[in-house]
């Protein structure tokens, strides 16, 4: 079959269209190099283990994401069981679709600065279908936190600034290296793609007893 | 097929290519469980997330990518044979008719039921349209000749 010049025109479009793919696919499996730990965990980012452990996790999360709250579980039950051997650091990123993103990540850092922000954390998670209703003070009241203190950080413009900038900084830390969806993790300073929370088990464990 | 109808194929065929990537670059996504790179803020995981993107447990951009594949395969055969040129703009015509009702129903959907919209898929719905509306062009123009 005798192919004409518009035929021909075709495949070769198609041909160049596989290359590009070929080459943006090539470019896209490279093994990245992974992260310091100096740069995802900050002096002020909440962490939780052993500040030495040989193996760190650190979460790019939202209190009002699903499936952060189906991974927080999965977290805890990874530092109970090894914590001597991990060290696990929690980062902000709130997304824009979600209302109280921002202000749960407040409430937890307020919490966190009187050393309570893995208790709000779980208690975030826990309550995730009544945080439209912001029930911040019932949580810090059941803390036990100092709720003049607590109030002072959601409700102060000053002190509400000062934390939300700590929040953002970890949102715009976290656009800078590429993070688009929660939960995000870095293992040892390696972005895992995790399809199930049982899979985080299995990567964190894999490490531990290598 | 005259230089004008040459052209419109051409680009239709390439609009077509275009369509079938950024279907593929969201399936993958779709698939993966993975995040979507995307300028409408948390649109595109919404979206990715929603039962309503999974008509009858299909995927949406796997149906925008068997779409495009279609056109891309009918454009190509225009090419081949001048004598089935006019039948396969038919063909053109139908499947780009059940694109904009397609990207017209998910546009919908998005914005009312998921309450989120998904860059990708409005790039590929208005893209959906300028084929359908290069086909048109070309069934006036192949009439007139």
């Amino acid at each position: 079959m005798k192919l004409t010049s518009e035929t021909k025109l075709f495949i070769g479009i198609f041909a160049f269209t596989i290359l590009i793919i070929t080459v943006a696919m090539v470019i896209m499996t490279r093994p990245t190099k992974p992260l310091t730990k100096e740069e995802l965990i900050l002096p002020t980012t909440n962490t939780k283990g052993q500040k030495d452990a040989p193996v760190w996790l650190v979460e790019f999360s939202d209190f009002q994401c699903p499936a952060c709250k189906a991974f927080s579980g999965v977290v805890a039950d990874l530092i109970s069981k090894y914590p001597d051997k991990l060290l696990i650091a929690y980062r902000y990123f709130p997304l824009d679709i979600h209302p109280q993103a921002i202000p749960s990540a407040i409430a937890a850092e307020a919490a966190g600065k009187q050393g309570k922000f893995w208790e709000m954390e779980q208690l975030l998670f826990a309550n995730q279908e009544r945080l439209n209703e912001a029930p911040y003070k019932d949580f810090a009241n059941a803390l036990g936190l100092n709720l003049d203190r607590f109030e002072n950080d959601l409700f102060n413009p000053e002190a509400n600034a000062i934390i939300k900038k700590l929040v953002m900084a970890d949102v715009s830390y976290g656009n800078s290296i590429g993070i688009n969806a929660t939960p995000t993790f870095f293992l040892n300073g390696v972005k895992l793609n995790l399809l199930a929370p049982a899979d985080l088990t299995k990567e964190v464990e894999n490490i531990i007893n290598k | 097929m005259n230089a004008k109808e040459k052209n419109l194929n051409r680009i239709m065929f390439i609009l077509s290519i275009a369509g079938f990537l950024m279907g593929a670059y969201v399936l993958q996504s779709f698939l993966r469980q993975t995040g979507i790179i995307c300028l409408t803020g948390g649109g595109c995981e919404a979206v990715r997330k929603s039962a309503l993107s999974y008509p009858f447990g299909v995927p949406v951009p796997a149906v925008g990518m068997a779409g495009y594949a279609f056109l891309i395969g009918l454009t190509f055969l225009r090419t081949v044979n001048e004598k089935l040129s006019t039948k396969l703009l038919w063909w053109v015509l139908g499947m780009t008719t059940f694109g904009i009702c397609f990207v017209t129903w998910f546009t919908y959907t998005e914005l009312f039921l998921i309450k989120g919209v998904c860059m990708w898929c409005a790039i590929s719905a208005v893209n959906m349209y300028i084929i359908f509306a290069l086909t048109i062009i070309s069934i006036k123009v192949r009439k007139q000749s």
